[in-house]
């Protein structure tokens, strides 16, 4: 009998979905399997959220055995396991490993709480040592919500966890987290790159309810022996391997890697992170510092909000009773307008990023040349389908202009929405750059599976292996069409400042 | 109890403020002045909170410079609020409330008063 091929099970908790892939070693994916995932209110206000956390288990568990049901026949062996998740979201345990609270990256019950921080902590200060904004966001606010609303709940934490460390933790009995997954807590801080002993002080938080930090790319422990039989798994003793971040396990699948390489995530919001090699405080206050899997290396995110929201509201909304291959339709009506789409424009969301300031949700709006007896040609259905996708691209473009401040060398995409060709060329036009964009879209995937094969030392440098194993695809941008875009963005952000006071 | 009058929100505003040590908390460091304009009769009512110390509500009053300022579409919508037969969340998407202006900050620790 052959060698049996080596595979890696990756898992990814988005926003919306959990899904689950299985990659060869050499970076292709085999399978994959989405399910839907389950966020509930807490509250009317609608504030409160909290993830079903039985159903995600279950689906988790479904998702796994399907994929190694459908591979049963084949020769193949999983040498290691990597997950990530949707940043922000967090989870607290009791004593016995039981979930107390489960909250998305969309629960803001900080709200409440927040007012302690910022009492405490000047902006500015707060900002300085965790380079991200607002409070009410955050792990930090979410404990003292439960702090000074539910304190005999507060009183059970044992263990903070983010969404990512709680899987980890499910699938190896370890408590551990990373940088990539921890920043985004609001007790890190990002240039001592560990729990900031300052806010645990000036919180009086419980420093023994903060796992320990482990390296992004390292093995924590083994798949725990009931889900090896539960998973009806051939190998036993398989390694967990820790990715983190879903975003940063996007930006080494996409080859986002070296400093000044940027990455674009099309997922169901639009984060840029910028590649730099040293911590950054943004002076104001307005984009974010992570860390990048990568050890010593840093990320500074801008964010263009809800783009792939607003993408997928227009094809369930407008679309889908014409067809279920909504995307494609995109594409045609992408193929069948011009850039401007008949001066119609969107206004969904896609934006600089501004969170701090953010005070108001704003409108929805479209602008638009209405039926009129001297209108002689009027938008059709193709070109508000533009009008949306030039808003998004907008969007990342106000992000991409404010991030070149910095030096920018090479810019890479990837996420669900840079499946469609059409999509890209019109970002790659409004950017008016050239788009690195690699085979397999769903880059998390492959960065997890990047950095369970780096924990394994199947490889030590990632620019070698990434040359050999990821097949990029160019898109250029034409220069008449950016110069064209040019124009129409000028026109649209001169309505959008109109439009911002509805 | 539902309420069916602005003037009983009015009252409720200060009620919470009186009786929540909670809310009144929240509000040790705040003292600026929050104008509330209601865009369907543009009736306007300021509020002044003197930290955790006392609270004043002035009914038709308002003050230009207030620095923070809220609209709310119509009075309805803050008897529906305040009846909990919409969110706030469901409020502000929908565009029935609207900060003109004010830091988000501020505007967290209100939200226990009115929210």
């Amino acid at each position: 009998m052959n060698n049996p091929i080596e595979k890696i099970l990756t898992i990814d908790i988005s926003s919306n979905s959990v899904k689950t892939a299985l990659v060869s070693d050499n970076l292709k994916i085999n399978l994959t399997t989405s399910q839907d995932i389950k966020i509930l209110n807490e509250d009317l206000d609608g504030f409160a959220k909290r993830i079903d956390m039985d159903d995600l288990w279950h689906k988790i568990c479904i998702n796994i055995k399907d994929i190694i049901q459908k591979c049963h026949s084949d020769n193949y062996k999983i040498i290691g396991i990597s997950t990530c998740a949707q940043r922000i979201a967090t989870v607290f345990l009791d004593k016995k490993g039981k979930i107390i609270y489960a909250g998305p990256n969309t629960d803001i019950r900080g709200i409440d709480s927040a007012y302690i921080i910022e009492d405490t902590f000047s902006e500015e200060e707060l900002f300085e040592i965790t380079a991200h904004n607002p409070s009410l966001l955050f792990c930090l606010a979410r404990l003292l919500w439960f702090k000074e609303e539910e304190e005999e709940i507060y009183n059970k934490i044992n263990k903070v966890l983010m969404l990512d460390d709680w899987l980890v933790y499910k699938l190896s009995g370890v408590f551990c987290t990373d940088l990539t997954s921890s920043a985004e807590s609001q007790l890190i801080d990002i240039k001592k790159s560990n729990w900031s002993s300052e806010i645990i002080e000036k919180f009086d938080l419980n420093p023994d309810i903060l796992p320990q930090i482990v390296e992004s790319g390292s093995i924590i422990g083994y798949l725990v022996p009931n889900l090896t039989s539960k998973f009806e798994l051939k190998s036993s003793k398989i390694p967990i391997i820790k990715s983190g971040g879903d975003t940063q396990a996007s930006l080494l699948g996409m080859g986002a890697i070296e400093n000044a390489d940027l990455g674009i995530t099309l997922g169901t919001t639009a984060p840029l992170h910028l590649i730099i090699d040293k911590p950054y405080i943004d002076p104001n206050l307005t984009f974010w510092t992570s860390f990048h899997s990568i050890s010593g290396k840093w990320i500074i995110e801008a964010h263009a909000g809800n783009t792939g929201a607003s993408y997928s509201w227009f094809k369930e909304s407008f679309l889908q009773r014409f067809s279920e291959e909504s995307d494609s339709i995109i594409d045609t009506f992408l193929q069948n307008s011009n850039p401007g789409a008949l001066s119609t424009f969107a206004y969904l969301g896609p934006e600089l990023m501004n969170l701090k300031d953010q005070t108001s949700i704003k409108r929805g709006v479209f602008v638009f040349p209405p039926p009129m007896m001297v209108s002689e040609v009027l938008p059709k259905i193709d070109d508000f389908a533009r009008s949306i996708i030039e808003n998004i691209a907008f969007g990342i473009y106000e992000n991409f202009k404010a991030l070149h401040n910095f030096q920018i060398s090479k810019v890479f995409c990837a996420g669900g929405m840079s499946k469609s060709k059409e999509i890209l060329k019109v970002i790659a036009n409004v950017l008016d750059t050239d788009l690195n964009v690699p085979e397999f879209k769903d880059s998390s995937f492959i960065g997890a599976a990047m950095n369970t094969l780096k924990a394994l030392d199947y490889f030590k440098d990632y620019r070698s292996f990434i040359e050999e194993f990821i097949k990029f695809e160019i898109i250029s941008s034409d220069s008449s069409i950016s110069e064209k875009y040019k124009e129409i963005y000028a026109q649209w952000k001169n309505i959008k400042n109109k439009v911002d006071k509805l | 109890m539902s309420l069916e009058k602005i003037e009983s929100c009015l009252q409720e505003i200060e009620n919470r403020y009186n009786n929540d040590e909670k809310a009144r908390k929240k509000l040790a460091n705040y003292d600026e002045p929050i104008q509330l304009t209601f865009l369907d009769n543009q009736h306007k009512v300021l509020l002044l909170i003197n930290k955790d110390q006392g609270i004043e509500v002035k009914d038709n009053s308002s003050d230009d410079n207030a620095p923070v300022k809220i609209e709310f579409s119509s009075e309805k919508v803050m008897l529906d609020l305040f009846n909990k037969e919409i969110g706030a969340v469901k409020a502000y998407s929908a565009g029935k409330i609207k900060v003109v202006e004010g830091k988000i900050r501020n505007l967290m620790k209100l939200k226990s008063l009115m929210f």
